[in-house]
């Protein structure tokens, strides 16, 4: 069987492409929804005390984390990757395209007091926020996102099982994509950066609607 | 500056076993020698500096195994803690929970490693303010009885020693330059070298076994962690080889004295062969550092310094040494530094 010059040019991009798809894909865990959705409207309290509304996303992308305070494993590892995903970040996008990072904070009496250390620790522009119950769930499903508040064991644990991915939020208070877990900086970057240029690019604020 | 890693020998030295299981006939452990009794080591322990106030610690750290038989690590202890816990974090369907562990197994020559987002140790209740640098004592508890004490130091996430941001080997080349071929002849040159050779010196002068260069390199190492210092000495192993001195006189008799000293040693003297075990090593891979292309002074001072007892961190330099006359380090010294770096993969610089 012979193929034509074309067909073998042809096939040695679509190999390479799926090389560098993979590549990309095994180090990434990015998910681009389809159909930008708004977060739902929610009042929670930032880790200074003041208010904080849904409202107060618009005009700037953030990135949404679910944890709690005394999270000492998986919430620390999130947060630091994500001050480092923000760092190499600032290298590829406007200063004024750059995430925030919100830690929401889903066991209220526990996390308020020890809030603002916690995050400020990882940056001192993190955000943290946490507030009534009913908020904080208001504040999850926008982002996609569950929490559920084991009892303490025995010996007084507190647990809580929560969403891993971040949620990237547009300057249009709306959810576009998901970061996993383990947030390599470099790739995580480059994803938020191609994602945040495509948004950045396209004429119509409804993105790839 | 507080160093930022365990040392290995000092933790299994200072591992204590409880009398009356395998040790029993060991009088008690001031006979620290047997260090390879303990069975368990454990490598760069850590615990992530916690926002103030926070009443949960992590610890971190990589158990290694080297008995034959499996050990099982039952739990852990330590007096800056109310309690200590093994744990384990798990992503499943993308949500992500925490559950106590009742034992991790250390399967016969094997590791486990307590890392983020996996197995960790939970220090509850800190009974002091954590400190930068700080070293926090933690007793590992084993199915057999024994204990391991680990000494793990307090450092930030975001450790410039960690993951992606490793520049240690910037540090350095400061001294030894980027390319491993320093200007100065008190810097030996890194470039081609051995890198389980040049892990071993870091960690000798870090931990104070070497200590023949004024200070110098204790400073500097203290700094770097057991994974950065793997991934510095790889990069510096990697670099091209050093060109040999072009400078000194080769084929006269002191260089031939060297050449020969080299190849052949001096039997009568007791002196072995060099290249039996460095270099183009007559018994394969070389089991000591390459010695070729080094500057000549350096070479001098070190062969010197382990006759003279100054350099100690080898079993077999400190013997030989003592068997060679000033002439004779001077002629080695000679050779070597104009001799052409030939690794084992056949590959020789220009």
């Amino acid at each position: 069987m012979k193929r034509s010059r074309a067909q073998i040019v042809l096939l040695a991009i679509v190999a390479a492409a799926v090389v560098v798809a993979s590549a990309a894909m095994a180090r990434v865990n990015g998910t681009i929804f389809d159909r930008p959705e708004p977060v739902r409207a929610f009042t929670l309290d930032d880790h200074g005390g003041k208010p904080f509304t849904a409202e107060q996303l618009k005009g700037r992308w953030s990135l949404i984390l679910t944890g709690f305070t005394s999270c000492p494993d998986v919430c620390p590892f999130t947060l630091a990757n994500l001050e480092q995903v923000v760092a190499e970040l600032g290298l590829l996008v406007r200063p004024d395209r750059l995430p925030a990072v919100i830690f929401l904070a889903v066991y209220p009496d526990r996390d308020r007091p020890n809030l603002k250390e916690y995050v400020t620790q990882f940056h001192p522009d993190f955000i943290g926020l946490t507030g009534a119950l009913d908020q904080i769930e208001n504040a999850l499903k926008g982002i996609d996102a569950v929490a559920v508040r084991l009892k303490p064991d025995a010996r007084g644990n507190y647990q809580v099982n929560h969403t891993a991915a971040a949620a990237v939020i547009d300057p249009q208070a709306r959810l576009v994509a998901k970061i996993n877990p383990p947030f390599e900086p470099a790739p995580t970057a480059q994803f938020l950066a191609d994602l945040i240029r495509r948004y950045g690019n396209a004429r119509s604020p409804e993105g790839g609607r | 500056m507080t160093g930022r890693c365990l040392d290995l020998l000092r933790c299994s030295a200072i591992a204590s076993m409880l009398a009356g299981v395998a040790f029993g006939s060991v009088p008690g452990p001031e006979l620290d020698v047997s260090w390879a009794g303990a069975s368990l080591d454990v490598e760069s322990a850590w615990i992530p500096l916690a926002p103030v106030g926070l009443k949960v610690h992590v610890g971190y750290m990589t158990i290694v195994n080297r008995a034959a038989t499996d050990k099982h690590v039952l739990g852990a202890d330590s007096p800056d803690y109310e309690r200590v816990e093994l744990h384990r974090s798990t992503i499943k369907d993308g949500v992500t929970s925490m559950e106590a562990v009742e034992e991790v197994r250390v399967p016969p020559h094997g590791r486990v490693e307590f890392a983020p987002t996996g197995l960790h140790f939970m220090l509850l209740g800190p009974k002091r303010p954590q400190a930068l640098g700080a070293r926090v004592p933690i007793v590992l508890l084993l199915s057999s009885g024994e204990k391991v004490d680990v000494s793990a130091i307090v450092r930030r996430r975001d450790d410039p020693a960690q993951g992606a941001h490793s520049h240690h080997w910037h540090i350095c080349a400061t001294c030894h330059s980027l390319d491993g071929i320093s200007a100065m002849a008190r810097f030996p040159k890194l470039a081609g070298q051995r890198a389980a050779y040049i892990e071993k010196q870091v960690r000798d002068f870090r931990d104070g076994r070497r200590n023949n260069d004024g200070g110098q390199m204790e400073a500097s190492a203290s700094d770097i962690a057991d994974a950065d210092l793997a991934r510095t000495a790889a990069y510096f192993a990697s670099l091209p080889p050093p060109p040999p001195d072009g400078t000194l006189q080769t084929n006269g008799p002191e260089w031939r004295r060297g050449a020969a000293l080299y190849q052949e040693g001096d039997e009568a003297a007791g002196i072995p062969p060099c290249n039996r075990c460095h270099d183009d090593a007559t018994s394969g891979q070389p089991q000591g550092p390459y010695l070729s292309s080094q500057h000549a002074s350096y070479l001098a001072k070190q062969l010197r310094d382990w006759r003279t007892g100054i350099r100690t961190n080898s079993g077999d330099m400190p013997k030989i040494a003592a068997k060679l006359s000033d002439q004779d380090i001077d002629a080695l010294a000679t050779f070597l530094a104009s001799y052409p770096r030939v690794h084992a993969n056949g590959t020789a610089a220009q």
